[in-house]
């Protein structure tokens, strides 16, 4: 194992255990009140705890209103996904005016591919 | 739960992201951020968790490297952070609730499950940042929101 590579690896595993994309070893992840530990992702997501992968991980090659919907692929996301856009994009000027752009393509963000 | 979001951005861009957190954690969005960018992070956050890693680089062979690295894990539970209060580590190590956790090894789920229960003891929910010096420490920031 690289030193460099630990840091991250302990860090995002905070987030990849809590998403059940890792095993916790031993211990409990208490969520209001209620015991999640070993729920499946779908599951847990389903719970409203949703994550933003290190590097974002966007499709460079779509557009900021393609990429969008790819977050929303859960029922009760999708049936409210045309307004979540717009209180996207409400939230985040700059992003409408690309919105048509590829996040490649974003000229103020470096975004990793 | 934002995996270092602040990467690569312009500093621009970082602080319109974490004012959309600050907007979004006010609307009752618990969060929960790994980030680097320390000073930001306070300002949003109200809460902070530190787990302390040990040297940075590991200079035994690698199959040891876990235990050595383990006697190294702590969490550092910063209860009330005040954003006046600007960041001043060795200050706040002295005020701070010294906990060992165990590791197990990178990769697997380590000391998380143990971070986890913590943030959960003791905030229900947590808007945590997890923030990462090259000093080998890492920070998990908090915004504590209770959940109706």
């Amino acid at each position: 194992m690289p030193p460099s590579s630990a840091p991250t690896a302990d860090k995002s595993s905070l987030i990849r255990a809590i998403a059940d994309i890792e095993r916790p070893r031993g211990g409990r992840i208490v969520f209001a009140e209620r015991d999640i530990t070993g729920l499946d992702s779908y599951e847990i997501c389903n719970l409203g705890i949703g994550q933003v992968a290190e590097g974002r991980q966007l499709f460079p090659t779509l557009t900021v209103t393609e990429n969008l919907p790819t977050g929303a692929t859960l029922a009760r996301a999708r049936v409210k996904m045309k307004q979540t856009m717009e209180s996207v994009f409400e939230l985040f000027p700059r992003l409408a005016e690309q919105k048509n752009n590829s996040p490649a393509r974003f000229p103020a963000a470096a975004v990793p591919s | 739960m934002f995996d270092e979001p602040s990467l690569v951005l312009a500093p621009t861009i970082v602080r319109q992201l974490l004012h959309a957190v600050r907007l979004l954690n006010q609307k009752g969005l618990t969060m929960l951020l790994i980030d680097q960018n320390v000073a930001l992070s306070l300002k949003t956050s109200q809460r902070a968790y530190v787990l302390e890693n040990g040297p940075s680089s590991c200079p035994v062979p690698e199959k040891n490297c876990s235990a050595m690295r383990a006697s190294a894990w702590r969490i550092w539970d910063f209860n009330t952070i005040k954003q006046q209060d600007g960041f001043n580590l060795r200050l706040r190590r002295s005020h701070c609730v010294q906990q060992r956790v165990s590791l197990l090894h990178s990769g697997n789920c380590t000391q998380l499950h143990q971070s986890v229960k913590e943030l959960s003891a003791a905030a229900e929910a947590a808007l945590p940042y997890l923030v990462r010096l090259s000093n080998g420490m890492l920070f998990v920031f908090c915004n504590c929101r209770e959940i109706s």
